[in-house]
């Protein structure tokens, strides 16, 4: 398949790069372009522009400050799979990182872009749910800070404003008995999650559940946060048994989709299937670290 | 609008005008004329594209030229040294880890920077990190013996960098 | 020589990255063809405005049939309308297909072609062609295209197309005879063969030498070569056509498709070097594919488990032309039986057309199709007589003292079946202990006190394969030693190069590493058939067989009188003089041989020969799949634990190779098993058409596979080989299918494949329910992208 032509541009920095974005109504961003270059060979995707993040150096960043993992949105998913700093700070990305696509596939996509593209069945977007990212994004207006739970806006549409650029994600760092795990019913052929659940929770001393967080990718148009269940469980000291009648409450989604693999109404016991899976890997994992 | 785009190439820089628009796997392919390199699926599935670019597996059909300037990148071209077979190739042909030979390239390719990457490889490894290679004649059986023996025939003799320190170290 | 496994000859050329595929050709002036291609199912094409892509830089021209009335002309038919020679066939209608149709009758039909100076231009083109359609009543769904009422695909005639009918015993008699009757509807969805190179044709007319030289993915150059030569009106050796290097066939490249010879076509006209490179998602749409098969079977047989009679018809979804007759249905009927006594047979079957893309054997051909339904048959039984599964198979197995056994079948050479010179009970019990089947049954039981799900799944297959007429190869010797095999067929991955070698070496007594193969060009022989129907090494084996030992009845003759000695050995390359140390090299002979009037006698000058073998019939070969895997009932996810091949197929010339045929074979059968199938929605749109949906296995999807071969040679030809291509696949879906109906163990009978999660689900919380109720093909008829979107039912599957 062959793209149709488009200007390139390669700007050095975040400043240059929306500079670029406002005058260049139709231009599109290009990060790692797993998701964009197939729409545009198939011609899907026809832009008049494309703005290279390559040079962006200030995009790749990894550090650790205030509390907090600050993610450049240009950090590759090998990147965030093979970091030191992210597996020990924040295990849930790097495990999430691992199930994605394949190992080019991961040289190459960004966590920027996988999240501005939210598509239903990528696997970062119930990650960052569970994490309570905030997502830092810039245009000529300046910079603003979007709580995760407020990003993802339907089937492919986030609250990223035309000409704005997602640069940074910032995760709190959870401190104490912390457990996560991403649990995952790739597609037989895409290997796109059907259904994805990340869980990262916290237990006390007596190994109650303190804090617990679960996303959910691949159900709906849009990946959601299992606020339901996560409300039963606080407070308790969690077991298969308890996530099992928890589960029954899930979820409020209306517009489940299907395919000729999993159907719609087979998601939902799958779904619950993952969240005990996730849990009970996730509180194998507080154990252990906290020992 | 063209742009001028210079690439090494399994050692040679290969220096063309050319549109934007051009996928990477068309410069190696027709730029360069080095037609090893294949188009599988236009999906980014199959992995037959797969080429070594700054010591990476990366998608050659994935990725437009004008990405790729000023990168080294190897092909299935480069992997041999001279008439000396690079001990996946061998491996490759030793356990029968082809058949039409046009998945080959991307899986010697996907190969190469697997054992690049892990310094100890097991067959469940092996397979899962074959999963963006499709290869539709030999059930994986032949090429998954090859890496493995490549694999033990390299280690010996291999004392390549940890690939993940030389990531976190790009990264900053 | 033969029976070992030397590394394949043609491995160093695409290991090193220096295969020459057609995308590889590379001609100075070179244009590239874009197919304009039709966006509906049918449509009548009104009008083909091109003004404007012809002014976008790099097109050259666009191609209507108004600017090339050459196009306007159809295809030269695969074969003459009637019933050939098929036995069974009373009905065999072939519609043909115009090269550039004014009535497009499938998504992805083309009607026109862009010409650019590159491949990106001529897609900037495609784009900008305006098209006026006039749609016309889409013919969806073969059930409802048998009936009258129905809208036809073609002008003429009605939708049934093909008809065949054969039967053996006294049907009737047998049911009323019986003490157990059921009847149970079997499905086996359309594959595409996915070779993971796409069909490609490159052209150019050399205006020194006055050739038309092509280059093609097809399994059938000479067809092309034939077809092109009755279109142009220039005579065949004027026409070359070269399909050496082909990223995999598997059937799917072996029809003469129309943009085989329309590339060349337009070549030889517009005199410029053409290529076309079908991308992926073009190939989705336009290459063919295997067809929907629906069995609608009756079963009669004894409460103590034995058969007694079989009642199937058989429909046929065709798409929309009808390339290859009643294949398909006539190799299912003829494989129905594989391992087993069916006293009383009958068997109908129907080809209908669709506005589907065309149909064309892939890989097994029917024969999968046949043992999914055989097997089901025996596994329904067995729960009906309360018999373990593989009981019932012993009870109705074709034993030793049987043989010969000729089942009332005749193959579609027109020679009756006969089953010989092998050990069907042999292979059974083989497949049992290597797969310790006892073993895993007790297991079985211990795990399901656990709660644990395990299934357990018998397959048996059997393959005819090598039909003729025949092939022929010239093995030549020249002057500096080097023997060169010359054949008729190409290679899609079968590695001819080796085998085909070997044999020569071994016959003709000369080093293997002196010898080479060429074919896939139609300058190298000039009559060939193709590479299908696992014809090649029965075939052209054979013949390579024969010309070797017809080169070494000349190296003997003239040895004899160069070393003026009584007797000779040929080994190595050499000719050595018995009983004393003097001998001759295969070098100094063929130089010889050039002008030594000795060679008068012989048959002419060189050390050359050229033989042909026509097989009686094909063979058959056999084999028993055992699969056992684990369920999850929550999950609907199944783990394959074991898989146990046994299997026959005659003389193996390099065991290697053929591992590597029943492997990569199997792993398509696990394909069409689990994942797979090409989807048409209500509109006749593909709903799988991408790598994104349409799943082929990958390596973490195959199970660890226990590999096991029994040679029984065949009798039938000199080199006693069987056909093994396409008998990797054949079981596949059954074993499965059966191994997860035992998983489930709750009477539900799985009816149609792929089987999906959703299906196992289904069955799992639907005890007794048939597979068949799932209707699976609707799925996908939801909505154009696949996507099926419903609210939320609450839904406990928990087990």
């Amino acid at each position: 398949m062959y793209p149709a032509a488009f200007r390139y541009h390669v700007p050095e920095s975040i400043a240059e790069a929306v500079g670029m974005a406002a005058e260049l109504p139709d231009a599109r961003f290009l990060a790692g372009g797993h998701s964009l270059i197939p729409l545009m060979k198939q011609r899907l995707a026809q832009p008049s522009d494309l703005i290279d993040l390559r040079k962006v150096t200030e995009m790749r960043q990894l550090s650790a400050l205030d509390g907090q993992v600050r993610i450049g949105a240009a950090v590759t998913h090998w990147e965030a799979h093979s970091s030191a700093l992210l597996s020990s700070l924040c295990p849930l990305l790097s495990e999430t990182a691992g199930h994605i696509g394949d190992p080019q596939v991961r040289n190459c996509g960004t966590l920027g872009g996988s999240l501005a593209y939210a598509d239903p069945g990528a696997d970062y977007p119930a990650c960052i749910l569970a994490l309570n990212a905030v997502l830092v994004c810039e245009s000529l207006a300046g910079r603003r800070s979007i709580d995760s739970s407020d990003w993802f806006k339907g089937l492919f549409t986030t609250a990223l404003d035309p000409g704005e650029l997602l640069v940074e994600i910032h995760i709190p760092v959870i401190r104490g008995c912390t457990g996560s795990a991403y649990r995952k019913l790739p597609h037989p052929a895409s290997r796109m999650a059907v259904v994805g659940v990340a869980v990262e929770l916290t237990l006390d001393r007596a190994g109650v559940c303190e804090r617990i967080q679960i996303g959910i990718n691949g159900l709906g148009s849009n990946a959601i946060r299992a606020g339901d269940i996560e409300e039963q469980l606080i407070g308790r000291a969690i077991d298969d048994d308890l996530v099992a009648r928890a589960c029954a409450s899930l979820p409020r989604v209306q517009d489940i989709s299907g395919d000729r693999f999993v159907s719609a109404a087979d998601k939902l016991p799958l779904c619950r299937n993952l969240i005990r899976s996730a849990v009970s890997a996730a509180l194998k994992n507080a154990v252990r670290t906290e020992v | 609008m063209h742009c001028r785009v210079a690439i090494n190439i399994n050692g040679k820089t290969e220096a063309h005008e050319i549109e934007p628009r051009l996928l990477l796997v068309h410069f190696i392919r027709e730029c360069a004329g080095l037609t090893g390199t294949h188009v599988g699926c236009d999906t980014s599935q199959c992995g037959a594209c797969t080429i070594g670019l700054n010591g990476l597996a990366v998608k050659s059909c994935t990725k437009f030229a004008v990405q790729a300037d000023g990168a080294e990148i190897v092909t299935i071209e480069g992997l041999s040294r001279g008439d000396t077979l690079h001990p996946l190739q061998q491996a490759f042909r030793d356990h029968h880890g082809l058949q039409c030979g046009f998945c080959t390239p991307g899986m010697l390719m996907a190969a190469k920077l697997m054992l690049d990457r892990h310094k100890q490889l097991s067959e469940e490894l092996i397979r899962h990190e074959l999963e963006g290679n499709i290869c539709r004649c030999t059930g994986y059986v032949g090429i998954v013996k090859a890496i493995m023996a490549a694999s033990i025939a390299t280690a010996a003799s291999d004392s390549q960098p940890d690939a993940s320190n030389a990531i976190e170290a790009s990264s900053r | 020589m033969i029976g070992t496994s030397p590394r394949r000859k043609e491995d160093l050329r695409f290991i090193t990255g220096r295969g020459l595929y057609v995308e590889d050709i590379q001609l100075p002036g070179m244009l590239h063809v874009a197919f304009v291609r039709s966006a509906h199912a049918h449509a009548r094409i009104a009008a083909i405005r091109s003004d404007q892509a012809r002014k976008i830089p790099g097109v050259v021209t666009v191609i209507t049939p108004d600017e090339m009335p050459e196009l306007r002309g159809a295809v030269p038919d695969l074969h003459e309308a009637g019933t050939l020679h098929n036995p069974y066939c009373d009905l065999n209608i072939v519609p043909s297909q115009i090269m550039f149709p004014t009535v497009v009758k499938y998504v992805g039909e083309h009607f026109a072609a862009v010409i650019a100076t590159s491949a990106y231009a001529a897609a900037d083109g495609l784009e900008a062609v305006e098209v006026d359609y006039e749609l016309l009543p889409v013919v969806n769904d073969w059930e409802r295209a048998m009936r009258e009422t129905s809208p036809r695909v073609h002008d003429g005639h009605g939708n049934v197309i093909a008809h065949l009918a054969h039967s053996t015993g006294q049907l009737d008699e047998a049911f009323s005879n019986a003490e157990i009757v059921f009847e149970q509807r079997l499905r086996t969805q359309s594959l595409k063969s996915m070779a993971m190179e796409c069909r490609g044709s490159a052209a150019t007319w050399d205006e020194s030498a006055q050739q038309l030289i092509v280059w093609s993915t097809s399994q059938q150059y000479y067809l092309i070569q034939e077809n092109l030569s009755k279109v142009l009106g220039i005579p065949r050796e004027k026409i070359r056509v070269i399909a050496r290097d082909i990223g995999g066939g598997f059937g799917l490249k072996g029809v003469p498709y129309p943009e085989d010879i329309i590339v060349p076509i337009m070549a030889y006209k517009l005199k410029k070097p053409l290529r076309w490179v079908e991308t992926r998602l073009e190939h989705m749409l336009s290459a063919y594919h295997c067809g929907e098969q629906v069995h609608d079977v009756r079963v009669a047989a004894r409460k103590d488990g034995t058969l007694l009679a079989l009642d199937v018809k058989i429909y046929k979804n065709v798409g929309t032309y009808n390339h290859f007759e009643m294949v398909t249905p006539t190799n299912t009927v003829n494989h129905l039986h594989t391992h087993y006594k069916i006293p009383n047979f009958r068997a109908e079957a129907w080809s209908i057309t669709t506005n589907h893309a065309p149909v064309t054997p892939y890989r097994g051909a029917g024969r999968l199709e046949a043992t999914f339904t055989m097997d089901r048959v025996l596994d329904i039984l067995a729960r009906k007589a309360s018999l373990d599964p593989l009981e019932v198979r012993k009870r109705n197995l074709i034993s030793k003292a049987d043989m010969p056994y000729s089942s009332g079948l005749i193959y579609r050479d027109g020679v009756p079946v006969v089953y010989d010179d092998t050990d069907l009970e042999l292979l059974l019990n083989t497949a049992i202990a290597k797969s310790d089947y006892q073993g895993w049954r007790e297991r079985q039981a211990q795990l399901r006190q656990q709660g644990r799900s395990i299934g357990i799944g018998i397959s048996s297959y059997v393959e005819a394969g090598g039909i003729g007429p025949c092939e022929g190869a010239t093995v030549q010797v020249d002057d500096h030693g080097r023997v060169k095999v010359a054949v008729g067929v190409n290679s899609q991955g079968q590695g001819h190069e080796t085998t085909m070698a070997q044999i020569c070496a071994q016959h003709l007594g000369a080093s293997f590493e002196d010898v080479y193969v060429v074919g896939g060009d139609t300058s190298v022989i000039p009559i060939g058939f193709g590479t299908a129907a696992s014809r090649v090494l029965v075939n052209t084996g054979n013949a390579v067989f024969l010309s070797a030992k017809a080169v070494r009845e000349k190296v003997q003759a003239l040895a004899k009188i160069v070393l003026d000695c009584d007797e000779v050995e040929i080994r190595d390359s050499r000719a050595f003089c018995k009983n004393s140390n003097r001998s001759v090299s295969f070098a100094e002979l063929a130089a010889k041989a050039q002008r030594h009037p000795a060679m008068a006698k012989l048959g002419g000058p060189g050390l050359i020969a050229t033989e042909f073998f026509y097989p009686r019939t094909v063979t058959w070969s056999a084999g028993v799949h055992v699969a056992v895997l684990e369920l999850d009932r929550n999950s609907g996810q199944i783990k394959l634990n074991s898989y146990t091949i046994v299997h026959d197929c005659g003389v193996p010339i390099n065991p290697m190779i053929v591992e590597g045929q029943v492997i990569g074979g199997f792993a398509q059968g696990l394909g069409a098993a689990i994942l797979e199938e090409l989807v048409y929605d209500d509109e006749g749109q593909v709903a799988s058409g991408s790598m994104m949906d349409y799943a082929v296995p990958r390596a973490s999807d195959m199970p660890t596979i226990s590999l096991h071969h029994l040679v029984f040679p065949t009798s039938s030809n000199p080199l006693g080989v069987r056909a093994v291509g396409e008998s990797g696949p054949l079981s596949a879906p059954a074993a499965i299918a059966s191994a997860i109906e035992d998983a489930i163990n709750n009477g539900a009978t799985i009816s149609s494949i792929p089987i999906r999660t959703s299906d196992i689900l289904k069955l799992v919380r639907s005890p007794g329910r048939s597979g068949s109720d799932l209707q699976p093909a609707a799925d996908g008829r939801a909505s154009a992208s696949g996507l099926e979107r419903s609210a939320a039912i609450p839904c406990d599957a928990e087990g």
